[in-house]
């Protein structure tokens, strides 16, 4: 990989005047350069960024801070007042603030402009328009003006488009929100595997994407940088501060403590990513089903999942669910030949596309090998207690496996069909939360005095009181 | 009640507009006489009946282009219905779709005193409330840029500073929380709570779980037409099962704070799946308080650690393991609702499951006193867990969900590293109770 950087900004700033009086503004057109009656206000300044090829790097910070200022900046529509920036390579962006598209115009007329905007070719556009509107999908509205679009729509085609330029840079401002449940997995297998390759730049609330997407993170403070570094130890320290602004009393705020991973000081710093593969986490024995999800062959027909749905224990169609109850997950297959020795699996993944948890009618053989005969219907059926997971859609997909010489081969696989629905009773925003047994909160009456060496030894077990049913 | 109590109606209120013909469609109708108007008629709101009485609070939900936008824009008057009638009475403040109402070139502070004199403030108001809606605001000096220049973030910011400072009767808030960042959100959220105690309020969002949380009805648009208008609970249930019922949905978003339906689902019983014969070995440091911390004060946590049911700690746990969680605190201060909860978070920093007292005690809070020592129990099976490293952060607040101050706050207070696991894929393993293949039928 080489660590030439892609997107370099040094001492990047973005400065306005600011005319406290309305007069200012026409004094200063009279007198030019010779006096000055506005004030300079920088929306950034000095921001020091490099990226590496291949880096993906997250941008937080509270709303104001400069972030999208910065994105601009990089991406060119907006001029620097100060610092230069340097991008090697084409850009493609997806930023809130002026997407490109002329609202008058069509779908269709803004996709051509906008991909021809980011230097494709006449011929390279006519080729990969049908693979941008498969993408987008937003059918017959194509041929109608943006300005009738729906945020969701206009955020489909913005998408669509970035994702068919071959972009060497993306640029990505707060838009993993918008549109359903399976245009989101969409737009997260292609950001899961852009960043395999290219260098990415992204702007986020969700602290839950920032660490998972990014390799770094620069944070943003009135338009300054308040450090680089390690994901996980940024968003922690953004906390903090998002923490301190909601007490009423500042002054009684302290942070301290030593952290494993050293913050490093606002420097440029050209970091190598180090991304460890996520999807397989264990190395499995050698007859063992083991796949990646995420990086699966095509699938080889003769056998065909029909559906993958979740009923509750009374038997009926699980849509939503609440979370911790008991259910039976049952993938229903039809074979087009004899098959020997099948397998079944699913996954079941998050908004970001991250699979929560999984599993395999393989693994541990509980149940001995089974042949199917041409044209059988076959299902099978996972049962178990759904974890608290948060509000939202969670996709789920289905694998056929058969056994072959060389191990398992992929049958079929269906993605993009169903999802379950979770509308949470939990208090927590875990990924997969566990539920109490009990909660309790007591006093424990007498301790002995303050600096007691290893308190916990001394206090006795806590009265039972099982609060939480 | 007596209909002098209705602030807000509507009647068969609709509005339609023409379908755009492609640029060749629309010179051959041109050519071919057949006028000049275009395609046909599209209703984006169809035949609404609505009254809201004062201090009533009305969640509007749907989908993407379901009318709701539409709906609002009619009842405020910038848009012109085709059908029906809308009255309003009293002042209503909009925050309607980022940056309407806003004039772009114009800076923070001129939209400010421009908008807060449409709604009807008085020279003398607008300078004597000026410095609060800039301080609700937080941009600083953006108030003097315009506001072109602002994100969406901003622009909701100051939106909703004005809003908030006009004395409005009626308040019309449309999915404008989404786009401020955590702190706003909270800011904007109890504000709203105080509001909704003398005011009426129109709420419009995709989050189902927060209408049912501040609104004391909802009204569901499906397509520009009324599918359901009754007890916020209720609609947002149907609402979210229709959703589901139609497979590929539209837009439900993550909901941190579902809101009205508090409760621990029943504990499921322990379950050991035989298949995972690779325990699932986790090892669990020592309680560091020295690991990074902040907080404002007034509590300290002592320690933390996990024990079996004899109460030894353990500083090995194996997935399934019935463990309890202790967190033991000590108040410098009197604390009224203390709530002490714990996130555990993977290498990346993700949260994996968490959580706190402040359910089991919301009945009933638990005050404490200054010198008091108190101590918090989570008893739990502990989840199989992907091999890898993992942080338990614990924290100890005073407030409540929504809304609340860090007292003490420990980022990796223990440190706990899954050194074997039956995991293979995903971020947790769920125990199975049974898998297993069947045949459906006979061959056809």
């Amino acid at each position: 990989m080489s660590s030439e950087p892609v997107v370099e900004a040094r001492g990047l700033g973005k400065a306005y005047p600011i005319y406290r009086r309305p007069e200012d503004r026409l004094k200063q057109l009279v007198w030019g350069r010779w006096r000055r009656f506005y004030q300079e206000f920088w929306a950034v300044r000095g921001v020091n960024l490099c990226v590496a090829r291949g880096e993906t790097v997250g941008i937080i910070g509270r709303n104001g801070s400069g972030k999208s200022t910065l994105l601009q900046m990089i991406c060119g529509t907006l001029r620097p007042s100060a610092g230069d920036v340097r991008v090697g390579g084409r850009v493609a962006a997806m930023l809130e603030l002026g997407s490109g598209f002329n609202p008058e115009f069509t779908g269709r007329e803004n996709v051509r402009m906008g991909a021809a905007v980011l230097g494709l070719t006449r011929d390279e556009i006519d080729s990969r328009f049908d693979a941008i509107a498969a993408f987008a999908d937003i059918g017959a509205f194509m041929d109608q003006p943006i300005k009738r679009y729906s945020s969701g729509m206009h955020a489909r085609l913005a998408f669509a488009v970035c994702a068919n330029v071959d972009a060497d840079v993306l640029i990505v401002d707060e838009i993993l929100s918008v549109g359903d449940a399976a245009f989101q997995q969409k737009c997260m297998r292609y950001l899961n595997r852009f960043r395999m390759h290219g260098t990415m730049l992204f702007v986020s609330h969700d602290s839950g994407a920032i660490v998972k997407l990014c390799d770094r993170v620069l944070w943003l403070d009135d338009g300054e940088t308040r450090g680089t570094g390690d994901a996980k130890e940024m968003c922690r320290l953004y906390l903090a501060a998002q923490a301190e602004e909601a007490g009423d009393d500042a002054a009684r705020f302290r942070i301290g403590g030593r952290s494993g991973s050293a913050c490093r000081a606002a420097a440029p710093a050209c970091g190598s990513p180090d991304r460890p593969s996520e999807e397989i986490t264990r190395v499995a024995d050698a007859d063992e089903l083991n796949f990646d999800p995420g990086d699966m062959p095509d699938v080889k027909g003769e056998g065909e999942i029909e559906s993958g749905n979740f009923y509750a224990r009374d038997g009926s169609r699980l849509r939503v669910a609440g979370g911790g109850e008991a259910v039976e997950l049952r993938v229903v297959c039809r074979a087009k030949r004899f098959l020997r020795h099948v397998a079944l699996a699913f996954v079941v993944r998050d908004r970001l596309g991250q699979i929560l948890f999984s599993d395999d009618t393989h693994s541990g053989s509980l149940h001995p090998p089974t042949d199917i005969p041409d044209g059988q219907v076959f299902s099978a059926k996972f049962r178990f207690f759904l974890p608290h997971l948060a509000s939202g859609a969670y996709a789920v997909e289905s694998f056929l496996f058969e056994r072959g010489l060389k191990g398992f081969v992929l049958l079929d696989r269906r993605q993009d069909r169903e999802f379950l629905f979770i509308q949470s009773t939990h208090i927590s925003n875990g990924l997969a939360n566990v539920a109490m047994r009990a909660v309790t909160l007591d006093v424990i009456p007498d301790l002995p005095h303050r600096g007691a060496a290893n308190p916990i030894e001394k206090i006795a077990p806590p009265a039972a009181v099982e609060a939480a049913e | 009640m007596s209909d002098a109590e209705i602030v807000l109606s509507a009647s068969g209120l609709g509005k339609a507009y023409r379908l755009h013909l492609r640029a060749d469609e629309r010179l051959s109708k041109y050519v071919s006489g057949a006028g000049r108007r275009g395609g046909e008629e599209f209703w984006a709101l169809k035949n609404v009946d609505l009254a809201l009485r004062r201090g009533e609070a009305l969640g509007v939900i749907g989908e993407n282009g379901a009318g709701k936008s539409t709906l609002l824009r009619l009842l405020c008057g910038t848009l012109r219905p085709s059908a029906g009638t809308a009255v309003v009475k009293g002042r209503m403040a909009a925050l309607l779709e980022l940056g309407s109402g806003f004039n772009p070139r114009f800076t923070g502070r001129e939209n400010v005193w421009l908008n807060a004199a449409v709604l009807g403030l008085s020279k003398a108001q607008i300078s004597e409330r000026f410095g609060a809606i800039a301080e609700f605001a937080g941009i600083g000096e953006f108030m003097d840029l315009p506001v072109k220049l602002y994100s969406s973030g901003m622009q909701a910011r100051l939106g909703f500073a004005v809003s908030a400072h006009v004395d409005a009767d009626i308040m019309i808030v449309d999915e404008i929380l989404a786009v401020g960042d955590a702190a706003f959100a909270q800011k904007c959220h109890r504000y709203l709570e105080r509001f909704r105690a003398k005011g009426t309020l129109l709420f419009v969002s995709h989050n189902s779980g927060l209408v049912a949380k501040l609104c004391d009805r909802a009204l569901w648009l499906d397509h520009g037409e009324v599918r359901a208008l009754g007890p916020a609970a209720e609609v947002c249930a149907d609402y979210v099962t229709n959703i589901a019922e139609r497979g590929a949905a539209q837009e439900i978003r993550a909901q941190e704070s579902p809101g009205h339906r508090w409760r621990i689902a029943e504990p499921p019983p322990l379950v050991r799946d035989s298949r995972h014969r690779a325990p699932n070995r986790i090892a669990v440091s020592p309680f560091n308080p020295d690991a990074p911390w902040h907080g404002h004060g007034g509590a300290d946590i002592l320690e933390v650690s996990f024990s079996g049911g004899g109460g030894q700690r353990l500083g090995e746990i194996t997935g399934a393991d019935e463990v309890e969680l202790r967190i033991v605190c000590r108040a410098e201060r009197d604390l009224v609702r203390p709530i002490l909860g714990f996130l555990l978070r993977d290498r990346l920093g993700q949260n994996v499951f968490g959580d706190n007292t402040y359910l089991a005690c919301r009945d009933a809070p638990r005050a404490v006193r200054v010198g008091e020592t108190f101590v918090a129990v989570f008893r739990f099976q502990f989840p199989f867990l992907a091999p890898g490293d993992y942080g338990l952060t614990v924290a100890i607040t005073e407030g409540s969900q929504e809304d609340h101050i860090h007292i003490h706050w420990i980022e990796e207070a223990l440190v706990l590293n899954a050194l074997e696991s039956p995991v293979r894929r995903g971020i947790v393993g769920i125990p199975a109770t049974d898998v297993c293949l069947e045949m459906e039928g006979t061959p056809s």
